[in-house]
């Protein structure tokens, strides 16, 4: 398994960076060279691997990362930069020999694949745990094999390839949901339980999500496990660990979500700031918080702010992984009812929804990486044919898992170029 | 960061034939013996800045990119194209040529606030479009079309569903 694994991430790093080195240099969006006129010299910038390499690997929000990385105190100079991980910036600046502008982007790119690596192995051990309960563990392992072989062949595609804060998201998310998992077990009928033995587990996965929340707002749909298992104890009366287990932990990513949205932004810039300071209620608590804010102002997101005649090829560039998350969820509620999964597809479907009234839709390709019912669902698909003999053409759930992967097979080396040469989709 | 729109150049449009004298206006981009041209500009923020386009040929159309990048936060708009006719004197420049600009703002939107006197770095790039598409993007399309022909082949022969299926 680890061989494989392994030769097959290098495969699709090989591939991926192959095509950002044959990509033509001059991007469509000349911006870069703007950039890196901010921060080294021609010559440096010009060198064979800097031009033909690493300078493409700057597109989109990976400017915002690199200004606040290569800045003196790594901190963002204005309000609207807060939106991008703080914690991930910080990260890169403690790992890097220095400061300089392509140790920070080297150091970060390396940390990205070696994020996505490990978790392509936090993910196998996570789904043969999940499936052992309910499968033969042969039939577990090689459904997270499959589950593994599809993580690393990510939509995320060449945003992979940079320096974007996804990595370190779904590693934490992937470390915390296989946390909580190891201290959680289904009672039947339907009833889940907690073991008090495994308690320093379960408040592990809290700090983990609460990391994955700082580092990327998206990851707060993970707190839902905590509402599925607070239901769960509380519908069995079994208060005692309802108030240990899911509410302690729900506190902890609670209070951390307050500090950044409200208490750390609130010491910074109100009252001098105005705007959204004046909506304060009580204290730092304001009636919109400070992401919102930053969301709705700056990048004109709300609720269905997207829904534009001009946006269709966005939705469209979404709508694989839409179909996708959502046929995983009725999949494992309907033909494959296992209960373990319950909360993933509470999970599952709150992304889906936000994402698509509220955000930005095509970045459901990047940003659903941190959860993986959809992955299931594939491998699970796969398995189940690939012991049938029947060679007739796919239907149904199959014919959906077979039209996504031959849409991965074309779109990661598609995106991939599109990144490198600085297109949309952002 | 880019905004883009398409240029159309009459077939009547007075255009004197191929000069490539420096042009009156300080801000100019040529298009000499080109069929494209880029130049960064350094734009204040608080009025239009305006740009001349110089030895564009008749009955084409010109791709008109401003990109600029989101170190410094700041928004294009109201990006449009004028017509200064010969002999009219236009910011302090005259010319016996009709002229053609560019214009847009370049907004400032941040906290703390940009400094008024800030002077914002903006690429200006006109590019001939041959069938509708600019002629910087061939080399893209077609390294585009290039891998996903190799992917597709890659797929035909080894049917990587199957392979995946088989793991």
């Amino acid at each position: 398994m680890f061989c494989q694994l392994s030769s097959t991430f290098i495969l699709c790093k090989l591939v991926q960076y192959g095509l950002i080195l044959l990509t033509p240099r001059d991007q469509f969006d000349t911006s870069t060279e703007l950039l890196l006129a901010r921060f080294v010299s021609v010559a440096d910038s010009s060198k064979f691997w800097n031009s033909h390499l690493w300078n493409k690997l700057l597109a989109w929000d990976s400017v915002y990362f690199m200004k606040a990385m290569a800045s003196e105190n790594g901190k963002p100079a204005f309000e609207h930069e807060f939106a991008f991980s703080q914690f991930w910036i910080h990260l890169v600046r403690f790992l890097a020999p220095n400061h300089e502008f392509y140790n920070l982007l080297k150091t970060g790119v390396v940390l990205d694949n070696i994020l996505h690596y490990l978790a392509t192995f936090i993910l196998y051990f996570l789904t043969v745990k999940i499936f052992s309960g309910n499968l033969k563990s042969s039939y577990a392992k090689s459904l997270a094999k499959k589950t593994s072989v599809l993580f690393i062949f990510s939509s995320a595609a060449g945003f992979l390839t940079g320096i974007y804060s996804e990595p370190l998201s779904f590693t934490l998310s992937f470390l915390g949901i296989w946390a909580r998992q190891s201290a959680v077990f289904t009672t039947l009928p339907k009833h889940i339980d907690c073991l008090y033995s495994r308690f320093p587990l379960y408040l592990f996965s809290a700090i983990c999500f609460s990391l994955a929340t700082l580092n990327r707002s998206n990851c707060i749909v993970l707190g839902i496990y905590y509402v599925f298992d607070l239901w769960q104890l509380l519908k069995n009366r079994n208060y005692g660990k309802a108030l240990l287990f899911p509410l302690l932990s729900g506190g902890i990513l609670f209070l951390t979500c307050v500090l950044q949205q409200y208490v750390i932004p609130y010491s910074i810039f109100c009252p001098e700031r105005g705007s959204w300071c004046n909506t304060q209620i009580l204290g730092p608590f304001t009636r919109q918080s400070f992401y919102g804010f930053l969301q709705s102002h700056y990048w004109n997101v709300g609720f269905l702010k997207y829904w534009t005649p001009n946006n269709i090829p966005n939705f469209l560039f979404a709508l694989p992984n839409i179909i996708i998350l959502l046929y995983s969820s009725v999949y494992f509620s309907k033909i494959y009812p296992y209960y373990s999964l319950r909360p993933h597809i509470w999970v599952t479907t709150s992304l889906v929804i936000i994402v698509l009234l509220f955000a930005h839709v095509q970045i459901i390709n990047r940003i659903s990486t941190f959860i993986p019912l959809h992955l299931w669902y594939i491998a699970d698909r796969l398995l189940k044919t690939s012991n049938s003999k029947d060679k007739s053409t796919p239907r149904g759930d199959d014919r959906i898992a077979h039209y996504y992967i031959i849409w991965l097979i074309f779109w990661i080396p598609l995106q991939t170029i599109l990144f490198a040469y600085f297109l949309p989709p952002a | 960061n880019t905004e883009s729109f398409l240029l159309h150049v009459p077939s009547d449009f007075p255009l004197r034939k191929n000069s490539d004298e420096p042009s009156s206006y300080p801000r100019y981009i040529s298009l000499h013996n080109s069929n494209l041209a880029k130049t960064t500009f350094f734009s204040g923020i608080e009025g239009p800045t305006y740009i001349e386009l110089k030895s564009l040929q008749v009955d084409e159309t010109y791709q008109i990119k401003i990109c600029w990048t989101a170190l410094d936060p700041v928004s294009i708009t109201d990006i449009d194209w004028i017509v200064i006719p010969h002999s009219t004197e236009f910011q302090n420049t005259k010319s016996d040529e009709a002229r053609i600009f560019i214009k847009f703002n370049v907004v400032a939107d941040s906290w703390p606030p940009l400094n008024q006197l800030t002077k914002i770095p903006i690429n200006v790039s006109v590019i001939n479009t041959k069938l509708g598409i600019p002629v910087d993007l061939y080399k893209i399309i077609i390294y585009i079309g290039l891998v996903m022909t190799i992917t597709f082949w890659i797929n035909g022969r080894t049917n990587l569903y199957e392979l995946l299926k088989n793991l």
